[in-house]
């Protein structure tokens, strides 16, 4: 028998998947909220938006803007560190944890 | 390049260690390889790239995981390095001084168990951060207020007993620690002071308990892993006011510091104050290309511009007034009319700052305890994302403190560096800690710096400085400054090590401390 799947199967699974991503990005937000936000926020009392906006330019500055931002790069920056950033250890921010936050800082 | 294995361990030894641990603490939270890369050191000061590096990392969940571990390390001859977040980063960050070495990373035990409001204390497990525990404390409307050092992500316990400093009236944190858990080195499990008495309801708020004190040993040091332990936080005083007082030449420091004693001894000054120079100030929110294009210490007519830029001098004093507003006012009276000697002195109130952004409007967040990572702005004053801090103590005076600052500044600048510093009054005591910005990427700036940095600690012995807390690389070298009447210190230190941690696992090396089998033929 032909497998097919209906009109409303598949709504539900894209729903599904919509709300797993909705999830998981509004976890990557909680993420950059708790981790990165006291360097990377809005305002000129954060270091690394200060270095970003010396060695990128004011529109690389906030990294929750960008959109030139790939999920294997924040990886590779987040677990070995770039300039003054030091890296974050799997036990502090684990895997999935950084996952969710690539996934957030990569919507746009 | 396969990670270094500590001396006398060989691979199948390593491996079945790990796999007894990882049995125990499951596979996602042992690191090896790849997974344990962000354990090195984030601003190295040697070109070896095997040296100062993990073998591996395992992060247990609880007291009795690290109890184990303990045993399985002593069994195996592994030695470990237990951090309690590894964000003590200008002192080589979660990296251990012995290569080969098992970090024991701490993160996962990040309960606060307590937080009392009436009696004004936390009890805190090692993965704690400023950051959380101030969040707690918001979220609960508790009317305490937190002690910060200036990176805010950093361990509540973890700076505490590696003697870090903030910046309110609670500003010296071992100061405020009462009461600890410990696992010794043979995995037994040790409770301080009024904890060690079953029932008792004082653990967090009489230190001493009955027989020895010994907290102390526990910090900056090797002879246990320290799992809990409360520290003591400040009332809502019922009123704040933050202030600084700029001085315009750089030989004021040595008034300034005169007039700063008898107000800190007497609690006119009430916090742990600051007095700080002027290329850090200008660094928290500028960068040096912002006013010249020159390589170098900056010069007199840069400076000039950066003051007035800023509405900064050649040293800034940061304080703050606690309490309702009559003793503020008194307060501010008695310093204010003590500073008004110093030639060219200038006084700022919050108000009086003309930029959103701005040193004082910072420093007031810090001294009232809100964590942050603003002061890491100065990373950014000359490119190069490397740092280490070199802190000499000397007494609360201005011949002091001059001859520090001449000390250390002339020989930061000689080498091409801008002098970043700052003096923090203790209660009778400054801690000069000069933070130095270098390339990191640069192998022959990280040779420069080492160069340097083991000139300044010789002739800061030479003067009688001796350092309160250093890299990893600089342990045994600053322990040995320490060596009155032929290292009897050091001798008692290798004593209790021997006896309380019999393996020689914990922390090789840490505070210059070093084990029986690792300490033949290290002698310099």
């Amino acid at each position: 028998m032909k497998r097919t799947i209906s009109s409303a199967v598949l709504v539900a699974m894209l729903l599904a998947a919509s709300s797993s991503t909705a999830s998981e990005l509004d976890a990557g937000k909680a993420i950059f909220e708790r981790e990165c936000i006291a360097c990377h926020g809005v305002g000129g009392d954060r270091p690394g938006t200060l270095q970003l906006g010396i060695t990128r330019g004011a529109d690389k500055a906030l990294l929750a803007e960008r959109s030139d931002l790939s999920v294997a790069y924040i990886r590779h920056v987040v677990r070995h560190g770039l300039n003054s950033m030091p890296a974050f250890t799997p036990a502090g921010l684990t895997d999935t944890e950084l996952n969710q936050l690539a996934a957030y800082l990569t919507q746009h | 390049m396969s990670a270094p294995l500590p001396p006398g361990v060989s691979p199948e030894r390593m491996h079945d260690a790990l796999s007894k641990i990882t049995r125990l603490i499951g596979k996602e939270w042992v690191f090896t390889g790849d997974a344990a890369e962000s354990y090195r050191d984030p601003y190295p000061l040697n070109n070896d790239p095997d040296r100062y590096r993990a073998y591996g990392a395992v992060a247990p969940a609880n007291v009795d995981q690290v109890q184990e571990i303990v045993r399985i390390a002593g069994e195996f001859g592994i030695p470990l390095w237990p951090v309690s977040r590894g964000k003590n980063f200008a002192y080589g960050g979660a990296a251990p001084v012995l290569s080969g070495s098992l970090v024991v990373d701490l993160n996962r035990m990040n309960k606060i168990i307590e937080v009392n409001e009436e009696f004004g204390y936390a009890l805190v497990e090692p993965g704690v951060s400023y950051f959380q525990l101030y969040e707690y404390i918001q979220e609960k409307g508790l009317k305490l207020w937190l002690d910060v050092p200036d990176p805010g992500w950093g361990s509540v316990m973890g700076n505490a007993l590696d003697h870090g400093v903030g910046y309110t009236p609670y500003g010296d944190h071992f100061a405020m620690q009462c009461g600890m858990e410990v696992v010794l080195g043979n995995g037994e499990l040790v409770r301080t002071g009024m904890g060690s008495m079953p029932g008792n309801n004082t653990w967090q708020l009489f230190k001493y308990g009955f027989g020895p004190y010994v907290d102390g040993i526990f910090s900056q040091s090797n002879f246990g892993i320290v799992t809990k332990m409360g520290i003591w936080l400040m009332p809502d005083p019922g009123g704040y006011e933050a202030y600084m007082i700029s001085f315009e030449k750089e030989e004021d420091i040595e008034q300034a510091v005169e007039i700063v004693r008898p107000l800190r001894i007497g609690n006119i000054i009430q916090n742990g104050a600051t007095i700080r120079s002027l290329v850090l100030d200008a660094a928290i929110t500028a960068s040096k290309s912002k006013y010249t294009s020159d390589k170098g210490p900056i010069s007199d007519s840069v400076a000039k511009k950066i003051m007035a830029d800023q509405q900064i001098g050649m040293w800034n004093f940061c304080g703050a007034l606690y309490g309702p507003e009559p003793i503020r006012n008194t307060l501010w009276t008695a310093i204010r009319d003590s500073f008004a000697a110093v030639p060219g002195v200038k006084f700022y109130k919050p108000e009086d700052r003309k930029n959103k952004t701005d040193i004082l409007l910072h420093r007031a967040e810090t001294m009232r305890g809100v964590p942050k990572l603003t002061e890491f702005n100065f990373l950014n004053w000359d490119g190069g994302g490397g740092h280490v801090g070199f802190s000499p103590v000397s007494p609360t005076t201005g011949k002091d403190a001059i001859n520090q600052f001449r000390m250390v500044s002339d020989l930061v600048r000689s080498y091409g560096w801008d002098y970043l510093g700052l003096m923090a009054i203790g209660w009778r005591e400054l801690h000069h800690v000069t933070c130095i910005v270098y390339d990191k990427t640069n192998p022959a700036e990280r040779d420069k710096m080492h160069e340097m940095f083991n000139i300044l600690v010789d002739r800061a012995a030479a003067e009688g400085y001796g350092e309160y807390r250093t890299h990893i690389q600089y342990m045994d070298r600053i322990a040995g400054t320490y060596n009155w009447n032929n290292n009897s210190l050091m001798r008692m230190n290798e004593s209790i090590k021997d006896a309380l941690d019999p393996k020689g696992i914990l922390a090789p090396g840490k505070s210059g401390i070093w084990p029986k089998h690792l300490r033949e033929g290290r002698e310099s």
